[in-house]
């Protein structure tokens, strides 16, 4: 017997060898008067706080019941307490050992090891949960819970209070992992669960629940409140997040009246609702009158949020660098948080380990630069940040973003001095060998051969990569799910349920949204596609974006435009030139703001037209980095241009030439470069050297000392 | 592409004037070869190109057909119609229609990407060399070739070969097609020294050296690019989202590492039960097992809501276990999810413990008449579509004996559900106990029918 305890001293969960001594079917030693005695004076040191005594009580426990997954599990909880909450590395070791035993220890009943477990569970989840982990938290807790349907949960555990925590917990983790909708159905059964509580079990007094410890101490009807309130917290994020504005004013208009919440955290819900409606000014005001003072929760740095939010809503009313300057005090707020938790302890405790908001900021930072027209800045943030959240499809669109406007600042680099002055390169030779040297090219095919497109990089090919990363990460279109026929009624659930597509660290994506989406990464596909020389991959996405039904204006424009581009060098110069009609554009044909849809009914909200602030109208909502062509006049002019290239190409010189001059005449001064090189090249093509001489002559005087002959 | 400054050095000097003049193509052939290898050939051939487009470079006749004859000799090896340059072949004897009026009209076209036309002499000779040739025309040498009178001389037919190399080209993309030379002649007709006063088309060797390195030396000659029709590319717009940055709300939820408190604790009884229970749903328990969860259950009325009997479970604990399943729901009858319980318990598969149960509880507590209704229409439906005659048979019997007990007890208003119960005895009179329901029907019926309103008796209400 003695020797065989002196065996289990050793933190091994070896059941064979404690089996024989073992007076229950789960091997475990039975436990003795004396076991009792240590785990009851350990409970009431550690209720007490008084942690070191616990500890001591536990390490007396443990070297005898060192198989026990609850006395190995509260003597890593107890001395984790001792240290101020600071050993969590300890912690982790010691859950971890406590959870092996667990799992070998008990029969396989359904259910049963889950009770029993519960707390283990929970305090995993926590640890993951402050660590950041909130995959594996939620990983944790799906494992743990696997037979407990969650309205059970309530049902199984005896402690309530437990099982609200795991519940709140797991909202919450859900919420941080951007399923709002899940973690609305969570709290459906919490809610129920409470108003369970309040009518059957008030002062219910069973000899079990005076041992509950600290944590279930809130049964009174205030506990109640806050729950409630709590809940309804949590509620108005979820709607908010789902962007269920109606429902979400309504839980607000409930929250503001509910008594028992920290002002603040609803405060910034309500600012983030009028945010998410467009009153960007209401939003601010919110925001700037919100108590500042009183960290709510440890670890978290209100001035940091503040400044992050501010950086939201000045994206919003289209004032990014503002914005920028607020994310820099966000910044500055972050690194001070984090300096300040190492002047402040030994080690740090668990709410500090993971405080950093450094990716969220960095993704924040990188959509405010490619705003405010810095790709290069853009880019060295959101590439640090894909690396964290590397499954948000629109982060990596952002990516390409940059790389293309790296590659191309504007659309009107191309009538820009130095290109044009690049259309005659220079002259060589003098005298009667003089020669003339007409620039080979806009140069826009980069025909680098960089095979390292994995190489993050401002080059086309990383952006070919960014760009089919992000189409991957899509949902299938919805348009090629219904082109298969129907298998079962798996696939019409599916499309019945549009499922939120997840966007970390931001709120998820509703199906317009991802929509859109589709629409600007297949556009930027297809760009980059032209750029790298790679014409029937161009095509397909073209192809691909002019058959969307959520296109833009622009989108649709610049569709046809690349479907021209990648058909000529296909040889389908017919096709191209169906493509091809300046005379149908309208204004429509420039917006590039996507179509309002009828899918939209949440954000069409007749009462609220009025409160909206004037400046936030929808005209407004168009891209904040100007796009060009702004007018119908010099999208015709483009267009017109390309129609010529397309006769050209097909030795139509007459059309070309008047489709050429349509289209100078539609651009005014400057022209782009590309109208220089044809218009030379079809004077010189069809012999026309001295009419190619005064183009010369009058826009690239330098290079020549000739004047024309006259004619 | 480009050349060095030696490759560029020995290609002139096989082009040069003298060399041209004197010697024959058989010469000039094995001098070329001395100085370049196959690998050369493209590149070599493609400055050969750009200088017979400059005339300027290539001023004398007999540099001119000798280099038309190297374009050829080139490739000699291959037919013909393989040769890369074979479309200079068919310019040359085919001038673009522009050139053949260019005397007359001088000013109008000026064609810097041709080459310019060939005399009778060089086509005959041209025609010859690749349809042809013999090896006495390799003797010859340039000058005399310019020299032969043609005019009555029989040509050759190209025409044939001719058509091949036009399909050939017409392969191409039109998009290659469409490339020109970037070089564009621009004489400057100022003098630039002393002797070429009034001299202006005066060939400066120097001058036509350092243009021919410009033009072909180094990595950025102007032989690597062509100048085509080149589409405007539009970028496309920046992506509009909205909800894109992070909004960060604080958190005010502690969640904190907890004690478990049941460390050491006795397997409670609550344990015990929920233990049992989990058992109960697989298989009958003993009837000790039994007293002991119901005794439990009477003893403590909130342990029901602990041990974890979710509505999912409860057709298991009935078909198992009906007298636990009795006790349980019971226990149940005022939580808040009791509709979902009774939902689960009237779509259940019907049998004789889940029937004991239904009759057990309507003895005990009051269930409302819908889901009783609701039940009796599931029984009555479940009869009717089994297949099992057997099955069917005794499922019946049970069923009647369930309503007479429901009636006898006067739980229900037989007035309710008089027409489908009715139906249903008809429909299996074969069934002695169908005919029994049938008749206690009857005679209730026959009774002075209550006024409606006026009630049978306390469960008619229900």
């Amino acid at each position: 017997m003695s020797k065989q305890q002196q065996q289990t001293q050793i933190q091994k969960s070896d059941s064979s060898a404690s089996n024989t001594d073992s007076a229950s079917s789960s091997g475990m030693p039975a436990v003795t008067e004396q076991h009792k005695e240590l785990a009851t004076s350990a409970t009431q040191e550690f209720e007490k706080a008084n942690y070191s005594q616990s500890v001591s009580y536990m390490a007396k426990l443990h070297r005898q019941r060192g198989v026990d997954p609850k006395v190995v599990h509260n003597y890593a909880v107890a001395a984790f307490y001792h240290s101020n909450q600071c050993a969590v590395e300890e912690l982790k070791n010691g859950l971890n050992a406590a959870c092996q035993m667990a799992k070998s220890g008990e029969d396989p009943l359904d259910g049963i090891e889950d009770v029993e477990n519960a707390v283990l569970y929970f305090n995993q989840a926590v640890l993951n949960f402050y660590l950041k982990q909130y995959r594996a938290a939620l990983g944790v807790l799906d494992r743990g819970f696997q037979y407990i349907e969650p309205p059970a949960l309530q049902l199984q555990l005896q402690d309530e209070a437990l099982a609200q925590n795991v519940l709140l917990l797991w909202t919450e983790l859900h919420l941080c992992v951007g399923q709002p909708d899940k973690a609305l159905r969570v709290l459906g059964y919490l809610e129920k669960g409470t108003s369970n509580g309040k009518s059957g079990g008030q002062g219910s007094g069973t000899p079990e629940r005076g041992e509950q410890g600290k944590e279930g101490s809130s049964g009174t009807s205030e506990g109640n409140d806050a729950i409630k309130a709590k809940i309804c917290l949590f509620k108005t994020r979820c709607l908010a997040m789902m962007k269920s504005l109606k429902s979400c004013k309504r839980e607000i208009k409930t929250l503001v009246s509910s008594p028992g919440l920290a002002g603040t955290a609803v405060q910034y819900v309500r600012a983030y609702f009028e945010y998410l409606r467009g009153n960007s000014k209401k939003a601010q005001k919110i925001l700037t009158s919100a108590p500042t003072t009183g960290i709510p929760s440890a670890g978290q740095s209100l001035q940091l949020m503040f400044h992050n939010n501010m950086a939201c809503i000045h994206l919003q009313m289209r004032r990014p660098h503002t914005g920028a300057h607020h994310l820099q005090r966000a910044w500055q707020e972050n690194e001070k948080a984090m300096k300040e938790v190492k002047a402040t302890s030994k080690g740090k405790p668990i709410q500090y380990v993971a405080i950093s908001r450094h990716y969220e900021l960095l993704y924040n930072m990188g959509i405010q630069a490619l705003h405010c027209c810095k790709p290069s800045q853009a880019f060295d943030c959101l590439v640090v940040a894909s690396q964290v959240y590397q499954v948000n499809p629109r982060l990596w669109l952002r990516l390409a973003e940059c790389c293309v406007m790296h590659h191309r600042e504007s659309n009107d680099d191309d009538s820009k001095l130095e290109k044009r002055q690049q259309v005659i390169q220079g002259s060589v030779g003098s005298g009667y060998h003089r020669k003339l040297i007409v620039g080979p090219g806009t140069g826009q095919n980069k025909t680098s051969n960089n095979p390292a497109a994995a190489v993050p990089a401002l080059s086309m090919e990383f952006a070919s990569m960014c760009l089919s990363n992000a189409l991957n990460l899509l949902p299938p279109d919805p348009l090629d799910v219904e082109i298969t026929p129907v298998e079962d009624n798996d696939t019409t659930k599916a499309a019945a349920e549009p499922a939120l597509v997840p966007a970390p660290p931001a709120s998820p994506m509703r199906p317009t949204e991802v929509a859109n989406l589709r629409c600007s990464i297949l556009a930027a596909s297809a760009y980059v596609a032209l750029c790298l020389n790679d014409f029937r991959v161009a095509l397909k996405h073209a192809q691909n974006l002019l058959r969307q039904p959520r296109l833009s204006g622009a989108q649709r424009y610049v569709g046809n435009m690349y479907m021209a581009e990648a058909l000529v060098a296909t040889e389908r110069i017919a096709d191209a030139i169906g493509h091809l009609n300046p005379d149908a554009l309208t204004a429509a044909d420039v917006s590039t703001v996507p179509p309002e849809g009828k899918a939209d009914p949440e954000k069409i909200d007749k009462n609220d037209k009025g409160e909206r602030d004037a400046s936030d109208s929808a005209e407004d909502k168009g891209a904040l980095v100007a796009w060009i062509p702004r007018d119908v006049q010099k999208a015709k002019a483009f267009m017109q241009h390309n129609l010529a290239v397309c006769h050209a190409t097909r030795t139509e010189y007459d059309k070309a030439n008047k489709f050429l001059t349509e289209g100078s005449q539609n651009n005014g001064t400057p022209l782009p470069a590309q109208m220089y090189y044809l218009k030379l090249y079809l004077d010189l093509m069809e012999g026309r050297r001295q009419v190619a001489q005064a183009v010369i002559k009058d826009h690239f005087g330098h290079v020549t000392p000739n004047r024309p002959q006259s004619l | 592409m480009a050349l060095s400054i030696k490759e560029l050095a020995s290609l002139l000097s096989v082009l040069s004037e003298e060399g041209t003049k004197t010697q024959t193509f058989e010469a000039l052939a094995s001098t070329f070869h001395g100085y370049f290898d196959k690998k050369d050939f493209f590149k070599v051939g493609s400055s050969i190109v750009l200088l017979l487009q400059n005339p300027d470079l290539l001023p004398y006749p007999t540099q001119k057909l000798a280099a038309i004859f190297l374009l050829y000799e080139m490739y000699r090896s291959d037919p013909v119609s393989a040769n890369p340059f074979a479309s200079v072949f068919v310019h040359l004897l085919n001038p673009p229609a522009a050139l053949a009026t260019e005397k007359t009209d001088k000013n109008q076209v000026e064609l810097h990407w041709a080459i310019t036309p060939i005399s009778p002499s060089e086509r005959y000779f041209l025609s010859q060399l690749i349809s042809s040739p013999t090896k006495e025309l390799f003797k010859k040498t340039c000058s005399q070739v310019l020299q032969m009178e043609v005019s009555n001389m029989q040509s050759y037919d190209v025409s044939g070969l001719q058509l091949t190399l036009v399909e050939r080209h017409s392969e191409m993309p039109h998009t290659s097609r469409s490339a020109m030379p970037c070089i564009v002649p621009d004489r400057d007709n100022k003098p630039t020294s002393f002797e070429q006063f009034g001299r202006p088309d005066t060939i400066n060797p120097d001058i036509q050296r350092q243009t021919a390195e410009a033009l072909l030396i180094g990595s950025k000659s102007p032989l690597e690019y062509s100048l085509r029709p080149e589409f405007i590319r539009l970028a496309p717009p920046i992506h509009i989202a909205e909800d894109e940055m992070v909004w960060m709300v604080p958190s005010d939820n502690e969640h904190k590492i907890t004690w478990d408190s049941a460390m050491c604790a006795n397997s409670s009884a609550s344990a015990e039960v929920r233990r049992l229970l989990v058992k109960a749903t697989k298989g009958a328990l003993t009837p000790a097992q039994c007293n002991q969860i119901c005794s439990q259950l009477k003893s403590d009325p909130k342990l029901i809501y602990h041990v974890g009997i979710s509505p999912q479970k409860l057709p298991d604990l009935v078909e198992n276990n009906p007298l636990v399943a009795i006790e349980a729901l019971l226990n149940l009858m005022s939580s808040n999810q009791i509709t979902e319980y009774f939902q689960v318990l009237v779509n259940m598969e019907m049998s004789l413990h889940s029937m004991e149960v239904v009759n057990r509880l309507t003895t005990q507590v009051d269930l409302p008449s819908e889901f009783i209704h609701l039940y009796i229409s599931n029984c009555i439906s479940t009869c009717e579509t089994i297949k099992d005659r057997y099955m069917q048979n005794r499922l019946v019997r049970l069923v009647c004996v369930f309503l007479q007990s429901l009636i006898r007890n006067k739980t229900i208003d037989v007035r309710d559900i008089f027409i489908e119960v009715q139906a249903f005895c008809i429909e299996f009179s074969r069934i002695r106990e169908a005919a029994g329901l049938f008749r206690l029907l009857k005679s209730l019926d026959s009774d002075a029918p209550p006024a409606p309103g006026q009630t049978q008796g306390p469960g008619a209400t229900r």
